[in-house]
């Protein structure tokens, strides 16, 4: 890595720590923090701390960072940046596999079986749209597959909720509005564990990425072996993906948005130096958003999505402009 | 289902459509007294009926009726009649009720969220179809029930299809009941109904009790001292939301002697909070209602954090009312909503009476 | 080093049979034939991407494809942010670890690789920034660090000046010489291939075969009759 990378890397290390404390605190309105000094288990202000600013914060870092990751593999597998977990339709495929878990079994199904049942309709989907892939060879075309794919698994989503029970529905309403606000303390280390397996394979894929950016065909000469990577990647953003729609709903535009401004900033396609910064630059992102909500929160109630797709929507709009399209 | 589509219908479509200043100074006929948004002018034979716009309180439909002519309705230079009634809401159902009308009803909403067993009773013997909500229920249903007068509640558009309607004689007149900030307000639509079913003395009746009835409550717990602090609602999505200060329910906090813990919140709709902000606020309160679940088990489960609440944890003071019960009486009804609200914020009276509306959760 | 005898080249229909060619190390061959006789599908059998339709290549060595196989496209784009010289040290990917890590080995060869090539002034440059002759060098530069023993070219001067042409041309020829390995690629251009390579190859799609002539053997007339007998307007 080149010097002016560990330089950058490092200052938007030290921006994101600066963040998260400000975010732990609850953004610029309250100080609990500083109130710490005082910190006894039983204060409100800790149990604050503890039980509603911790997991959110954990949540936030989490889910930025694996959205952008599997983004940025998409798009390098895909060679396509305008992929992503959403537009493709992976995020809804982890949120339809949800949805017949929660309805089947209520909301008193496991943390372990909806995680599972996320990550499968992701890996489900995956493969869907990988199927699309060899028949669809325009990379918009492969967009609005993904795109019709999300309309028709809603609508089945929809047909499901008509017909299920009162507290199921309801726990399935709230989580499908995209939120860091629901993650649970005792949720946190499954997720943490989750993202630790997803987060040690990636070390393993800076190999293969670099390979595929010139292609699958000619990364074949080179010694990828493609069935094997296609697997392998597969699996790692259906985790990272599964993972955060479990917890958090569907989150548009991080994953999109994020692997292209980190393109932009650190202008390689190194892809060690790519995932460094993907998982720096998309926590930083979805922090940053939702540090927005908190600052607004008493003005006016701001669903995160709304923030994330402000941020996100104009920057896809400007990568497409941007391009010489090869369609 | 149920609760879902009252708590949603509660939190955002009130959120919506929060603190419109009243400006609207009428002329009002000195029958009604507690109504904003409708209003009776009687010449003769004939009486004029207002319905007033919620959002610009201009005059949205006005209603013309003749004594002589039962059942008819006259509005923008058409005749139409009120024999056959459709109801897209449960309230207009209890309204109904009270002057034994419901023989009229020939279409609702949906079954689910009826509480009576009459209207149940005609429902599954096909006397009385199902629509489903005003946004998707098929034009074409509607004109198969052979009625001749929708009532819907209003929001300040016209009905899907209303000009379609007009043409083959189905009146859709809006109801703002929901927009009344007084509880005898709410009530006072009866008069209205009364109207249009020839029933003007029982309706007139009824209200004239029941506002009599409301007063002798208020008189009688007038010294009762403030309760503990009391909250309502839960989570949706990430924000939760709780009537606003000028609302009917914060009215009846008020009357009730509630130490409502957003009483000084401005508007007539909802306001939305954070989950910090009710934690931190409200962490330390008495009292919970309608918290949107069935059993304490399913709320917890919904959301682990509800358990940080004080009202939950003792495990005592957590309240959930019927929903269709409660959608259907409590606006007819406001005496006894009253009486369960002043039984539950205030144990130290040691009243007998059973809860009609309200459930603690277990 | 690469015998081939008795082999048919074809995915799904016989394209043309080969009797007997052998390719050696050390020199630089031209496939010439018409459009569509099949020379993709005979480099991508040479390539090991498909299989011959009856028959078998044989080969001396036995090593990982990725070290024996080099291939190079008729033309390739630029990848943005994709420097060059990164774009030319993905060469080395057979030789490197699981994590990819060049070596302070790999990086004296591509820097040697690029002096000889003369590209020492594009290193630095994205890929989507230099001309299609210089990424045509490149992709050269980076076959060349995959050090094997064939590298096989699909039409590798098709999209350039005639100026890039021989000189692209020119660097095959020394560059087979010098790493004594065999190139091979196709080409429509007959003119400077006579003029350089060291045996051409031409497919003859009237009998269906394909044949080896050694460059002191064969002229243009000769070629142009194997390649397009039926063109008689050619012979004028």
């Amino acid at each position: 890595m080149r010097k002016q990378y560990s330089l950058l890397i490092s200052l938007l290390i030290i921006v994101l720590v600066l963040l998260t404390f400000l975010h732990l605190n609850g953004g610029f309105n309250s100080w609990i923090l500083m109130n710490l000094t005082e910190f006894n288990t039983n204060s409100t202000e800790s149990i604050i701390l503890k039980e509603i600013h911790l997991p959110r914060t954990i949540m936030v870092l989490i889910a930025g960072s694996a959205l952008s990751i599997a983004g940025l593999l998409m798009q390098t597998y895909f060679n396509n940046p305008l992929a992503g977990p959403s537009i493709l339709g992976i995020s809804s495929g982890s949120n339809l596999f949800v949805a017949i878990t929660l309805m089947s079994s209520g909301i008193f199904s496991s943390n372990l079986s909806i995680i599972s049942a996320a990550i499968l309709g992701a890996i489900f989907f995956s493969f869907i749209i990988l199927g699309f892939s060899l028949k669809v060879k325009s990379t918009t075309s492969l967009l609005i597959v993904g795109v019709m794919l999300s309309a028709f698994t809603s609508s089945i989503v929809q047909l499901i909720q008509a017909d299920s029970t009162l507290d199921a529905l309801r726990s399935f309403t709230i989580w499908n509005f995209g939120s860091v606000q629901q993650v649970q303390l005792d949720q946190i280390p499954m997720i943490l564990f989750f993202f630790f397996i997803g987060f040690f394979s990636l070390i393993f894929l800076i190999k293969p990425l670099n390979l595929l950016v010139i292609g699958e065909n000619q990364a074949e000469f080179l010694g990828l072996q493609p069935r094997k990577i296609r697997w392998i990647l597969i699996l790692i953003t259906s985790i990272f993906t599964g993972l955060v729609t479990a917890f958090c709903g569907p989150i548009s535009f991080v994953g999109l948005a994020v692997p292209n401004l980190v393109k932009l900033i650190f202008k390689t396609t190194n892809h060690k130096t790519l995932i460094i910064g993907t998982l720096i630059v998309g926590s930083l992102f979805l922090l940053i958003c939702d540090l927005i909500t908190y600052s607004l929160e008493d003005l006016i109630s701001i669903p995160l999505n709304s923030i994330t797709s402000l941020f996100g929507a104009p920057i896809i709009i400007w990568i497409i402009i941007r391009r010489k399209w090869n369609d | 289902m149920k609760q879902v589509i009252c708590t949603l219908f509660f939190g955002i479509v009130l959120f919506g459509c929060k603190s419109k200043k009243e400006n609207y100074k009428s002329n009002k006929n000195e029958n009604i007294t507690f109504a904003k948004h409708f209003n009776i002018i009687k010449k003769g034979d004939k009486t004029i009926v207002s319905i007033i716009h919620p959002d610009n309180n201009k005059i949205d439909k006005t209603l013309y009726f003749n004594r002589n002519k039962p059942n008819t309705i006259w509005c923008n230079n058409i005749t139409y009649h009120s024999n056959a009634v459709i109801c897209f809401s449960s309230t207009f159902i209890g309204l109904l009720d009270k002057i034994n009308e419901l023989h009229r009803i020939k279409g609702v909403e949906n079954k689910n969220l009826i509480y009576n067993n009459e209207i149940i009773t005609k429902i599954n013997n096909e006397l009385i179809q199902e629509l489903g909500s005003p946004e998707t229920a098929s034009t074409k249903k509607i004109i198969n029930t052979k009625s001749e007068l929708i009532l819907f509640s209003g929001f300040g558009h016209e009905f899907p299809n209303e000009k379609k309607l007009n043409k083959l004689n189905i009146l859709c007149l809006p109801i703002y009941d929901w927009k009344e900030t007084h509880p005898l307000g709410k009530a006072e639509w009866i008069k209205l109904f009364g109207i249009i079913t020839n029933k003007e003395k029982e309706a007139t009746n009824y209200f004239n009790k029941l506002k009599a009835r409301y007063f002798n409550l208020l008189k009688k717990y007038k010294n009762v001292k403030q309760s503990a602090p009391l909250f309502s609602g839960s989570l949706i999505g990430d924000f939760w939301f709780l009537p606003a200060g000028e609302s009917y329910i914060a009215k009846l906090f008020k009357d009730a002697r509630i130490n409502y813990v957003e009483q000084k919140s401005k508007g007539t709709g909802s306001v939305s909070k954070s989950f910090e902000y009710c934690l931190k606020n409200y962490k330390n309160s008495s009292y919970w209602l309608n918290p949107g679940n069935k059993s304490i088990k399913s709320l917890v489960a919904q959301n682990e954090k509800y358990r940080l609440f004080d009202a939950l944890k003792q495990n005592t003071y957590c309240y959930s009312h019927n929903p269709n019960l409660y959608w259907e009486k409590s606006a007819i009804e406001p005496d006894s909503l009253l009486m369960d609200l002043i039984q539950i914020s205030h144990p130290e009276l040691k009243l007998k009476r059973k809860l009609y509306f309200y459930k603690k959760l277990h | 080093m690469i015998e081939i005898n008795k082999v048919t080249i074809g995915i799904n229909a016989n394209l043309f049979s080969i009797d007997k060619v052998k390719l050696e190390k050390g020199k630089l061959y031209a496939l010439i034939g018409k459009n569509g006789s099949g020379k993709s599908t005979f480099l991508k059998t040479l390539g090991e991407l498909i299989q011959p339709f009856k028959g078998e290549i044989q080969w001396r060595m036995n090593s990982r494809k990725e070290q024996r196989i080099a291939f190079v496209t008729s033309k390739f784009d630029g990848i943005e942010y994709l420097t060059t010289y990164d774009y030319i040290a993905l060469g080395r990917a057979p030789y490197t670890n699981i994590f990819g890590k060049l070596k302070s080995e790999d990086h004296d060869f591509i820097k040697n690789i690029c002096n000889k090539l003369n590209i020492n002034s594009l290193l630095d440059k994205f890929t989507t920034e230099i001309s299609d002759g210089e990424r045509q060098i490149a992709s050269i530069a980076k076959a060349i660090c995959q050090d094997t023993e064939l590298i096989i070219l699909d039409e590798p001067i098709a999209f350039l000046d005639y100026e890039n042409k021989i000189k692209i041309t020119q660097i095959l020829a020394e560059i087979a010489k010098q790493r004594n390995c065999c190139i091979i690629h196709s080409s429509h251009d007959i003119d400077i291939s006579l003029m350089m390579v060291n045996e051409i190859l031409i497919i003859d799609s009237v009998n269906k075969k394909l044949t080896q002539h050694p460059i002191e053997n064969i002229n243009k007339d000769k070629v142009l009759n194997i390649a397009f007998p039926n063109d008689q307007f050619l012979n004028i």
